[in-house]
């Protein structure tokens, strides 16, 4: 915690003092700010009734660093609630592209919602008939196929002069990345429509680019040019119909995580269908690149993840990356949920690990113990992780994190700047200084939002010192709910 | 996400000589039908119209079927000689030619589909309860909207 945000500490026993109108033993305004942050956080997954015209950012501290400039664009559902019903998994609200601009020292947000048939037919209904993974569809609905529930809220990404809208069971929507305009739903060939396409492409230095859609034990490995053209989209066969949110790369393969939450049976709510099944284990199935037909699949001991980083191979062919394991999926299943019904369920910690699989003999993977999510790393350079930027310091009694943290795979050291309760911290992106080689030479940018406040705070960070705190940090006007994911588009 | 949705809707493209087999039957109506084309302006909408639940559930035979080549964004087109009584219509929008409608690799529907009633897929095809209506003598008329 530097000085900038003492100063909200301060506030806070103030304002639960002032509140209660007595003098309150240390003990006491401790309980009364816990409980009256324990009610600040609903503001992180209310709802955004429209979308936000650019607004210059507010200085709060520092002064952005020379050689910054580009836009940082960020997906995530924001409008969950409408008059006849709502959304009950916060993985279902509309897809809203923000897009925090860093020029000439200062900074400006602008966001808009995705249009997508979802949003049309919800906002027509006054209801969320359109249901989602977590979501049960309503009556009156139009479901022909995985695009009229699509929310196009899970990521973006950038190719060339176009945004794409990112969701998983459904195709990308083309945004405009000057006006945020939906262009319209992307069909990547006709034969190719209403195709699942994951939310976390990976990309080759050329920036040709992988990705993979899932149905059940169906997927398809898409190859895609690096403005977006379809070169290949080749079906593969699942060992099992784990639920996969992301996959990784080597130079020469393709490693998909396969954790037992699998799908069974035939609920019309997809998260519905999928059981935990701890016996079975965790497993990894690799690809080769060059024949999609050869592979092989790995045990591990039974772990659950949503994110892993870029994966890297040894001149042995022994493969290693990074994931975000907890024990179990009960964020997804229990918080998330009953997030959307505005109480706050603990669930366990994901911690940032390490898989290595060996040519030959066990798999294995290993914990470092630190709290990570959102995890991130230089994405230059195809050996082995320096460092790994991820989100950490689980906040008590409300969901997500109030921390950033670099780990230090050679020192094993996890450098963090805590925000401190007041704030809840989002994903946060790694970008290179103009003409940097060394690993992480760079800024690490990313929002929070300040509960206290009100409102979204949008911070840079030198990268190799993250503990020293915000080399600048703006705020918004308005509290734009919790994202997921992103990037930054240099320029 | 597992949305599988399945549609016994394979007309071919041939168009029935029923209604010369019909017209000289006692009594018929007239089944006026209003398509409007919401999106792409390409291709043929493929149409069939079942008298029975059992054919318009199963891969029974259509009673009529019709062949349109779009030409505009709305199509009428009166359908003589049917026996009044109760029917559903089931379209598709066949964007590519094929005269069957086109599913990618995962089972899902490429191509539009349509219902009288405007009836809706939901995770499901429309039932015949959804999608039928009746022809009475004076005859009667459908708009169907294909998006």
């Amino acid at each position: 915690m530097t000085s900038h945000f003492q100063p909200n500490r301060r506030h806070v026993l103030a304002g639960a003092t002032g509140l209660i109108g007595l003098a309150l033993t240390p003990e006491q305004a401790a309980a009364a700010a816990a409980l009256a942050i324990a009610a600040d956080w609903k503001i992180a997954f209310a709802d955004l009734e429209g979308d936000l015209a650019p607004r210059p950012l507010q200085r709060v501290h520092g002064k952005a660093p020379a050689g910054l400039a580009g836009t940082l664009y960020r997906n995530g559902g924001a409008k969950f609630r409408r008059t006849k019903g709502q959304a009950t998994h916060w993985f279902d609200g509309d897809g809203l592209i923000r897009a925090f601009r860093i020029q000439e020292g200062g900074a400006s947000l602008a966001a808009r919602f995705v249009d997508t048939p979802k949003r049309r037919a919800d906002t027509a209904a006054d209801g969320v008939i359109s249901g989602g993974f977590g979501t049960r569809s309503g009556p009156g609905a139009r479901i022909a196929s995985p695009d009229d529930v699509n929310a196009a809220n899970i990521s973006v990404i950038r190719r060339g002069d176009k945004l794409w809208a990112l969701w998983e069971a459904g195709s990308p929507f083309e945004i405009d990345p000057a006006s945020l305009a939906t262009t319209g739903m992307v069909t990547l060939r006709d034969d190719l429509a209403h195709m699942p396409f994951l939310a976390h492409p990976r990309f080759e230095a050329d920036g040709r680019i992988w990705n993979l859609g899932q149905v059940g034990d169906k997927a398809v490995i898409w190859q895609l040019s690096p403005s977006g053209a379809v070169q290949a989209a080749t079906p593969i066969a699942l060992p099992r119909a784990s639920y996969i949110h992301d996959f990784t790369i080597t130079a020469r393969h393709i490693i998909i995580v396969l954790q037992p939450w699998v799908y069974q049976g035939d609920s019309p709510v997809p998260m519905t269908s999928l059981t935990w099944q701890p016996g079975l284990g965790s497993q990894v199935l690799i690809l080769d690149k060059a024949d999609l037909a050869s592979r092989r699949v790995v045990e591990l001991p039974t772990f659950f993840a949503f994110h892993m980083t870029s994966a890297w191979e040894a001149p042995s062919g022994e493969i290693c990356f990074e994931i975000c394991a907890s024990p179990q999926p009960d964020f997804v299943i229990r918080t998330a949920v009953d997030l959307m019904a505005g109480t706050y369920t603990a669930s366990s910690d994901p911690k940032l690990s390490l898989i290595t699989v060996p040519t030959q003999g066990t798999a294995r993977i290993e914990s470092t113990g630190v709290i990570a999510e959102f995890p991130r790393t230089d994405g230059r350079g195809s050996g082995p992780n320096r460092f790994t930027l991820h989100a950490t310091t689980q906040a008590k009694a409300r969901p997500l994190f109030q921390g950033v943290g670099v780990y230090d795979w050679r020192k094993h050291q996890d450098l963090v700047f805590d925000f401190g309760p007041d704030h809840l911290v989002e994903e946060m992106v790694f970008t290179p200084r103009p003409g940097a080689v060394e690993a992480f030479d760079g800024w690490i940018i990313g929002p929070t939002i300040n509960l206290r406040a009100a409102r979204t705070e949008l911070h840079v960070f030198d990268a190799r010192r993250v503990d020293a705190g915000p080399l600048v940090t703006w705020a918004a006007d308005v509290a734009v709910p919790a994202g997921l994911h992103g990037m930054f588009w240099r320029g | 996400m597992k949305l599988q949705v399945k549609h016994p809707l394979l007309v071919s493209a041939a168009l029935a000589a029923l209604a010369a087999m019909l017209a000289g039957s006692a009594s018929a109506a007239d089944l006026s039908l209003t398509f409007k084309v919401h999106q792409s302006q390409k291709g043929a909408l493929m149409v069939a119209i079942f008298d029975t639940e059992t054919a318009y559930t199963g891969d029974g035979q259509a009673v009529r079927q019709l062949k349109l080549d779009i030409a505009s964004d709305t199509l009428a087109v009166v359908v003589p000689g049917l026996a009044p009584g109760r029917y559903g219509i089931k379209l598709f929008h066949d964007l590519n030619g094929t005269g069957k409608l086109t599913f990618n690799m995962f089972g899902i529907p490429t191509e539009p589909v349509a219902f009288s009633n405007n009836a809706r897929i939901n995770m499901r095809a429309p039932t015949w309860a959804e999608v039928s209506f009746e022809l009475p003598d004076a005859g009667v008329a459908q708009t169907i909207d294909i998006d």
